[in-house]
């Protein structure tokens, strides 16, 4: 299984929707996703197309006392979500648990999916596992199983001026905490999402990101387009709201992109 | 609807005859099998080529009837007949490419008899292979009878390759005779040193064995049958890959050529009759000189050098540096604009490169230009030497280790220097390196003409074959733009030369006599417009001619010192190749002197004339087909020579007499031809050349009735010769007619991914099908709607990087969208040529789908280019004519129509049109 951890040099950059979008990619091309969610916000779902109400998730049903797979869902694509859980809108008996009973509890169980293999849902070797990760800012050692399986690291950045400090202040930073979970610089790759080449600050930031990074940043620019808003609102991909626009072709994109590489590691 | 669901409407009690009689009647007269019949004609009919409207409908009744009638009666079930015919059909209809094989006509009877008769005859084969792929239900040719001729084609073919293997095995892969299993290199060294030794002897041999075949006077029966081998010969060979094949062609011609001067000149000279004598000589004169030039070309073009792009060193500290000139004199900004542009945008590295605008205009304009885009610009006191002076004006101040040079319209591509700088670093002798001019706008007979990228234009022979052949004999010279020199030997001859007005070729010149190489890439990495008149395309070409012509007087290359014997012939052919203008008037009238002064300028009987120049003819063009074809169509070069020859006929001349004389004028570039209109003043000499044509194929006309009969031979080969000359001279004037020009800047047709935002910021990627400094015409997806007036933004990228331009759509239509430019900033234009003109692939695939050269398909060119010259001259002059010119038109519209067509030459077309 390959696993990729999908974070942002800070909140708001649009992980949530990278992985949404890149899931469904790969799931197009064929492939078997599973999405899952390991942020509070517990947006993943939403996005791939889980009714506004369900607050199901690995949290909660590890709360419950269940198999994290009793919260896995299927999008129109193809996709297996696992969303986080809303524990706050959940039954009673997960509110009161205690949270760290809860984040050992999950550990264990993605331990379990990340070793024999998901026998559950029976998924394929080649298939993926892409994870909306909590952003490095507050990294918690929680995930220590799931940051050593890594294969690829996305840090999910803007072109625009608080992205690219926080990617300047917490580069070395975040290198360093990476680096210590044994997540080296060749498995950590840039992912600029929201490029708009037609803000001259923009294209700057754009030139000086690509300039510091070189080979650190993916071929592949995600571009600002205001499709992926609109399929949101009538609760739909990209795909299949807009299949010509340009997110389309640059997730498309982008999902080629990783699975050819995946090929050449094979 | 099928035929076949028509509901029987037989009686019942009938049978035999009657039945057969009465069902045929019911077929063919039953409303609803002609409703069928209706529907299944309109279908057809986009398939096949539209039969003309004045055939009438008329016909087709009993055309259809006709059809029915004789399948009826070949399979008598109407059941089994419909499939059986469709099948018949669909399998018949690649042969039949012209003719609707389901929805006949009368007429179309005598049209397939002539396609059958001409497919036995002359069609061995139909491109299956290619017909399958395309149409798979077609399968069924394959098992035609044809197919034996077409396994004769392959054996063929393959016993061509092995010819070619025997010959040289490298041949077939690359051109490249130091190969270590060459057969040259196979053979043992000792033998291969008494080979070398002894060559001498097998020189002599040829040369005793030429010069049989040169002069043993033959009879006539003797010399058809020799004149019959070398074209077997030559057209057995011109169809096998490789170079060999070249060499061979060459050699026959020569043979043929060689054959027919030393006949012309020994036999055929009237010794008695002054007149005849004297018009005899500058006939032969003018002979003499065309063989001159085409020996000449043969040896220059005899083995193209192909150069490719020498690496640079990896490290680029190694690089070095390099001045950039941008001479201008009185071009408007506007086009000098793209060029500086592009000129910033050259990849090297930046603290070892220099632009410099130099301004003989001395504009306050371009200061403030060049200061805003931060290039140098540098301005002289005086304008003395022209171009040629304000070059070298820049090399006193200046300083770089080497000099770009590139003419204020040519815009170079991001990867010039990087191409080009790898031979100097390479080898310390080059002092110049030339790369082509490429035109992304059409010269004047492209335009007027209407055949802009379908065939080669004027420069391509020049530019693909001409330099590209020098470059072997170490020959290749400076063609005054998109070169680099290096500065130090162009310091040592003075600089820029400055006593012709042709500065670059001579300048090359003094390198190479001063030992220097020159080097020649024939990659297309900068591109410029080109002139946009004739009259302007006439003045460009009338400074090359003079130029040239006193650089042969001022400092012959013959006869000069410090070049080699090849480099001499080049330069010779270069210059020579000028004075085409009197042998070629000599040619245009010459036949007139027999039909209209009955003087015999050649004498001798008529079919012996025909029998000697016939094999020279063919020959010389076989030869050039094979060699120049992709570069020049066939006989192309007669009406490029014909168009010019009376304007460069008296500078020339003059020019020879006193090289002194003459000043540079600037070719204008950047105007626009607003009105279709015809250049009266430019195309006088040809209307006086045609009268004097016509007059005498009159003049032929009335003696072919009235004359004696023992000239009729005579009289038919000179009207042959005036009708060609006829239809060249057309061809000038059809070229007269300057054609409207569009657009205000030039559209480059190339395939460019981008991105579409909307008013909304959603964002499409789209396909860029053609760009011009003002705008882009795009291909996006069918469910886009756009509005005129729409802003839309357009993002280009550039490696890595993107930009994005804001845009109105200014046309739309499904899928395809026209977009014109807001008002740009200095930096967004900058980043718009760099993103289309400047990109290091723009001119890379400009030839790709063009056909090959077929002279007798170039000869129907010609001749439909001239007949619209001489349409034009009636529209003009006798208008009242003009009803009969259309019907003669329709009539000849008519026989085409019922001519044979080739089925592969069909395929060609639809598969340009899918």
């Amino acid at each position: 299984m390959n696993v990729l951890l999908v974070t942002g040099v800070k909140g708001g950059v649009g992980v949530t929707t990278v992985v949404a979008h890149l899931a469904t990619a790969l799931s197009y091309q064929g492939k078997s996703v599973v999405a899952l969610d390991l942020c509070t916000a517990n947006q993943l779902g939403l996005l791939l197309g889980l009714p506004y109400c369900e607050h199901r998730g690995l949290m909660t049903q590890v709360a419950l006392g269940e198999p994290w797979y009793s919260a896995c869902f299927q999008s129109k694509a193809g996709v297996y979500i696992v969303p986080h859980g809303c524990i706050e809108g959940g039954p009673s008996k997960a509110q009161s648990a205690s949270s760290e009973r809860i984040y050992t509890e999950a550990n264990d169980q993605l331990d379990a999916l990340l070793e024999d293999d998901i026998e559950s849902i029976d998924l394929p070797l080649d298939s993926w596992l892409i994870v909306d990760f909590p952003s490095a800012n507050n990294l918690s050692l929680d995930w220590q199983k799931l940051l050593c399986r890594a294969d690829l690291m996305i840090m999910v950045t803007n072109t625009d001026a608080a992205s690219f400090s926080c990617l300047n202040r917490n580069f070395s930073n975040q290198q360093r905490a990476f680096s210590q979970q044994d997540i080296g610089a060749s498995k950590m790759m840039y992912l600029v999402n929201k490029y708009n080449s037609s803000n001259p600050l923009e294209r700057d930031i754009y030139d000086s990101i690509q300039h510091q990074l070189s080979t650190q940043l993916f071929p592949v620019t995600v571009h600002d387009d205001k499709n992926i808003g609109q399929s949101l609102a009538s609760k739909q991909t990209v795909f299949e709201y807009a299949q010509h626009s340009q997110a389309c072709r640059d997730f498309g994109l982008l999902g080629t992109w990783l699975v050819a590489g995946q090929c050449e590691n094979q | 609807m099928k035929i076949s669901s028509i509901p029987p409407v037989s009686s019942g009690t009938s049978k035999g005859i009657t039945s057969f009689g009465s069902r045929l009647v019911d077929l063919l007269f039953v409303k609803e099998s002609w409703v069928a019949l209706k529907e299944r004609r309109i279908g057809n009919q986009k398939t096949a080529l539209d039969t003309p409207s004045f055939i009438g409908n008329d016909f087709n009744l009993f055309g259809i009837g006709w059809v029915w009638f004789f399948c009826y009666s070949a399979f008598l079930k109407p059941g089994a007949l419909c499939a059986e015919y469709d099948q018949a059909i669909s399998r018949l209809q690649p042969w039949f490419p012209h003719i609707a094989l389901r929805t006949l006509c009368l007429i179309d009877v005598v049209r397939i008899l002539l396609q059958i008769i001409w497919l036995v005859i002359f069609k061995t084969s139909l491109d299956s292979e290619k017909i399958n792929c395309r149409n798979s239900q077609i399968e069924g040719n394959s098992h035609s009878p044809k197919k034996t001729i077409i396994g004769l084609g392959k054996r063929w073919r393959s016993f061509a390759k092995s010819f070619n293997h025997f010959i040289h095995p490298d041949y077939l892969n690359e051109d490249d005779l130091s190969a270590p299993d060459s057969l040259l290199n196979r053979l043992s060294r000792a033998l291969r040193r008494t080979l070398y030794r002894v060559r001498w002897v097998f020189y002599m041999l040829s040369c005793a064995l030429a010069w049989f075949c040169i002069t043993t006077p033959f009879t006539f029966v003797e010399q058809c049958i020799f004149a019959s081998l070398l074209c077997i010969t030559a057209l057995w060979v011109r169809g096998f890959p490789g170079r060999a094949p070249n060499l061979l062609l060459i050699t026959l011609s020569l043979v043929a050529t060689s054959r027919y001067l030393w006949w012309r000149c020994t036999a055929t000279l009237n010794w008695d009759d002054v007149t005849g004598l004297t018009l005899g000589i500058v006939l032969l004169c003018a002979e003499i000189y065309a063989v001159l030039i085409m020996l000449l070309g043969y040896f220059q073009t005899v083995w193209p050098l192909g150069r490719t792009i020498a690496p640079l060193p990896t490290d680029t500290a190694l690089w070095p540096s390099v001045d950039l000139y941008i001479p201008t004199y009185n071009e408007p900004l506007s086009v000098i604009k793209p060029t500086v542009y592009a000129a910033l945008g050259i990849d090297w590295p930046s603290d070892r490169i220099n632009i410099y605008l130099l301004d003989d205009g001395r504009r306050k304009s371009f200061e403030e230009f060049a200061c805003l885009s931060g290039i140098h610009y540098l301005t002289r006191d005086s304008n003395q030497h022209a171009k040629a002076g304000n070059l070298n004006n820049a090399l006193r101040i200046t300083e770089g280790e080497f000099v770009a040079i590139f003419d204020c319209d040519h815009i170079p591509t991001r990867s010039f220097l990087q191409v080009t700088m790898g031979w100097f670093l390479k080898d310390p002798n080059v002092a110049l390196i030339q790369t082509p001019h490429h035109f992304f706008s059409p010269d004047p007979f492209e335009r007027n003409l209407n055949n802009f990228r379908h065939s080669p234009n004027e420069n391509e022979l020049f530019y693909g074959l001409c330099q590209d052949g020098n470059d072997l004999w170490g020959a290749a010279f400076f063609c005054g733009s998109c070169a680099v020199l290096r500065r130090k030997p162009l310091l040592e001859i003075g600089g820029i030369a400055t006593e012709t007005v042709t500065e670059d070729a001579h300048t090359a010149l003094k390198l190479h006599r001063e030992g220097y190489d020159s080097v020649y890439l024939n990659i297309p990495q900068a591109a410029g417009l080109a002139t946009e008149s004739l009259s302007a395309h006439i003045g460009q070409r009338i400074r090359w001619a003079r130029g040239m012509t006193q650089i042969f007087r001022l400092d012959n290359p013959i006869l000069g010192k410090g070049l080699s014997i090849a480099q001499r012939l080049c330069y010779a052919n270069a210059m020579l190749h000028f004075l085409h203008a009197l042998p070629r008037i000599v040619f245009l009238t010459a036949p007139l002197a027999f039909l209209v002064f009955q003087a015999y300028i050649i004498h001798a009987p008529a079919l012996t004339i025909a029998i000697y120049v016939i094999p020279h003819l063919v020959h010389s063009s076989v030869a050039n087909s094979r060699m120049q074809g992709s570069y020049r169509r066939s006989y192309w070069a007669e009406m490029y020579e014909t168009v010019l020859a009376w304007y460069i006929l008296k500078p020339t001349m003059m020019a020879l007499l006193n090289p002194h004389k003459g000043q540079f004028n600037v070719t204008e570039k950047g105007g626009i031809v607003s009105e279709k209109h015809f250049d009266w003043a430019i195309s006088k000499p040809y209307l006086i050349l045609v009268v004097l044509n016509v007059s005498g194929l009159l003049f032929g006309a009335a003696r072919l009735f009235f004359g004696p009969t023992a000239e009729l031979n005579t009289l038919v080969l000179n009207l042959i010769w005036t009708s060609y000359n006829v239809l060249i001279l057309g061809g000038a004037i059809a070229v007269s007619e300057e054609a409207k020009q569009v657009r205000q800047t030039h559209r480059v047709a190339f395939d460019l991914p981008a991105s579409l935002r909307d008013e909304n910021g959603r964002l499409y990627p789209c396909m860029v099908k053609d760009y011009s400094s003002g705008g882009l015409g795009i291909q996006c997806p069918d469910s886009l709607q756009f509005e005129k007036q729409q802003a839309v933004n357009i993002g280009l990228s550039l490696g890595r990087r993107e930009f994005s331009f804001s845009a109105k759509v200014i046309n739309s239509g499904s899928g395809r969208i026209g977009v014109a430019f807001d008002e740009l900033s200095m930096e967004q234009e900058q980043n718009l040529i760099q993103c289309t003109f400047a990109r290091a692939d723009a001119w890379l695939n400009w030839n790709n789908d063009r056909a090959v050269d077929r002279p007798l398909s170039s000869l129907g060119d010609i001749f439909v280019i001239g007949c619209r010259g001489y349409k034009r001259i009636i529209r003009s002059f006798a208008p009242a004519l003009l009803p009969l010119l259309q019907r003669l038109e329709k009539a000849v519209s008519f026989f085409l129509w019922l001519l044979p067509k080739s089925p592969k030459a069909y395929m060609e077309e639809s598969s340009v049109e899918v």
